[in-house]
């Protein structure tokens, strides 16, 4: 997968390259409104074969979705219940965890994903967070205005240094 | 298979619209087919009435004028052909057998026809099915009446029951015919044509009803009794027209001349299949211009749908952001909205035909009575399901629109939260 340079894939494999290796969690979630929570977490398998069947080791990929949600602190009722719209942003949240790491991609991004929390909540959801991306065997890469948080990661680049057009 | 689903969520989500669209498309192809049917079922109808007459003899007019009035009971006779004429005619070699018509008068709103027994052996409709007796027997006296299915139901008479013939045409009559009441005396079973809407009557009670009437009024001065008129000569001077049927087909050209040039009155003998013909030809581009219309407001409710998901379009901006960051291809979303619109076109079409055939069956017995039309509920005819298959692909076409807009919108649109 490192050997790949994606700047030179077709769009078409592009997709697909983005859809198998990285896993995203955005800042404002975009979790599909009308979806329940598992129709969200099971999403990004319908675009990544591999994913899928890496999901699909452990049983079904539902209950690797289960497995998942549970893992990061979501309550079983809620898996097959409400649309995702109407979960409190912290429940959201876990859910777009649950999505960026289902099928152990290599990478996960994450975009200020604790930007949301109080500081006690954010510990623990990094925690937790570390904890299923050790488990899945993915590097996160994430992005904060939080230099607190920094002691937790193994490199640290700051975005003045890695953009190279910054003025 | 959770594409899918999360698809027909988040059209469940929009289900107002959805739904409006479906209906609008649902009433535009229930148009279409009722339009069909209609149109199809006017052909029938009218093909079905009359069957197995060679020609049609009345004064000289048009074809169609004169197979309106002496078959479908529409319009009137510009003239009359005299006994005279009616007698030479019948005594021609060629003709088996011949059935006089006399019109002019009604029955509240229904037409009454002067005959005479040959009709209820000779008069043929749909495929040649003769007329048959639901209860009773043809006129055996003079004021005895036989009346069409349809009249029988919708005025509730039964056998004997007396009945006053009302003096011209038309629901409202001013001068009744009241000094000389008929009797029911037969009911014909239900044909489908106009005969169920006659009130049939002899010749000669035409003659006696109209004794001493004078140029559409009574003449002043004591009426005849009943009974005095039994005693008459009531041999008519005239009557409307004529069914002729031939002791061979081959035939049929040389009476038609005949009766053509006849030479002491000016009278015409058409062939009902010909005239027929002639009728479509007339009402040929009325009913292309009809299904052009309905086939418009089809076209106006896809186009009706293409605008409402385009303009959902809009509000879906994020949810399409979102697929394409999970891994959707552009090729899925336009996949997506495709499916979409031929969802809601094969839906719209399926309620369109459903709602047609359950009208058609909770209706089609006050349009037969309401106005003579009777329409048949079938399974789709190929011309039906060929255009109805047409109807869902423009469907589809028609979120080709949409999808194409979504599709060129790049990954990044939508995703930062702009409510």
């Amino acid at each position: 997968m490192l050997t790949a340079d994606m700047a030179k894939l077709s769009a078409r494999a592009r997709d697909r390259f983005r859809a198998e290796h990285i896993g995203i969690i955005f800042q404002m979630f975009n979790l599909l409104p009308y979806g329940t929570v598992l129709d969200n977490v099971l999403l990004p398998l319908s675009f990544a074969p591999s994913r899928r069947a890496r999901a699909a080791k452990r049983g079904s990929v539902r209950g690797e979705a289960r497995r998942l949600l549970s893992a990061l602190g979501l309550e079983e009722a809620l898996f097959d219940g409400p649309p995702a719209a109407t979960l409190s942003v912290g429940q959201q949240q876990r859910v777009a965890a649950a999505r960026a790491l289902i099928g152990a991609p290599e990478i996960v991004l994450a975009d200020e994903p604790t930007s949301a929390l109080d500081a006690g909540r954010q510990a623990a959801f990094l925690d937790l967070l570390f904890d299923q991306a050790g488990a899945a065997g993915a590097s996160l890469i994430m992005v904060s205005h939080d230099e607190r948080l920094a002691v937790q990661f193994d490199r640290v680049a700051a975005l003045a240094d890695i953009v190279r057009s910054a003025t | 298979m959770v594409v899918l689903r999360l698809a027909l969520r988040s059209l469940c989500s929009r289900w107002l619209t959805a739904l409006l669209t479906m209906a609008a498309i649902a009433l535009s192809v229930a148009l279409f087919l009722g339009v069909e049917k209609v149109r199809s079922g006017a052909r029938e109808s009218f093909a079905d009435t009359i069957s197995g007459t060679d020609l049609i003899v009345g004064a000289r007019s048009g074809d169609i004028q004169l197979l309106l009035y002496s078959v479908f009971r529409i319009g009137n006779a510009t003239s009359n052909i005299s006994w005279r004429s009616y007698r030479e005619i019948a005594a021609r070699p060629e003709v088996a057998w011949i059935v006089p018509l006399s019109l002019g008068d009604s029955h509240r709103g229904f037409r009454v026809l002067g005959t005479d027994e040959a009709y209820f052996r000779h008069y043929r409709y749909r495929r040649g099915q003769g007329l048959t007796f639901a209860s009773g027997k043809p006129f055996a006296d003079l004021f005895d009446a036989v009346l069409g299915a349809d009249v029988a139901d919708t005025l509730g008479y039964r056998m004997g029951d007396p009945i006053v013939v009302d003096h011209g045409i038309g629901a409202f009559s001013f001068s009744k015919h009241e000094d000389k009441p008929f009797r029911v005396a037969g009911i014909l079973s239900k044909t489908g044509t106009p005969v169920d809407r006659s009130v049939h009557i002899s010749l000669k009670a035409i003659e006696a009803i109209h004794v001493d009437w004078r140029s559409g009024g009574r003449a002043p001065g004591r009426g005849r009794t009943a009974d005095e008129v039994r005693r008459m000569d009531l041999t008519p001077n005239a009557i409307t027209a004529a069914l002729i049927g031939l002791k061979s087909r081959l035939a049929v050209f040389r009476l038609q001349r005949f009766v053509n040039e006849y030479r002491q009155e000016a009278l015409s003998a058409v062939m009902p299949g010909v005239a027929l013909q002639s009728l479509w030809h007339l009402v040929g581009t009325a009913e292309t211009a009809l299904r052009a219309v309905s086939l418009m407001v089809v076209l106006t409710a896809l186009l009706g749908m293409a605008t409402m998901i385009l303009t959902a379009l809009n509000e879906r901006r994020r949810e399409m952001a979102i697929l394409r960051s999970v891994g959707a291809r552009p090729a899925t979303i336009l996949g997506m909205l495709v499916a979409e619109a031929g969802l809601l076109t094969f839906v719209g079409v399926a309620a369109g035909y459903a709602l047609v055939q359950g009208t058609l069956v909770l209706l089609r017995g006050h349009i037969d009575s309401r106005f003579g039309l009777y329409l048949t509920i079938d399974p789709p005819t190929a011309y039906e399901i060929a255009t109805l298959a047409a109807i869902v692909a423009a469907g589809c076409l028609a979120g080709l629109l949409p999808g194409w807009r979504a599709y060129r919108r790049s990954l990044a649109d939508g995703m930062t939260v702009r409510t």
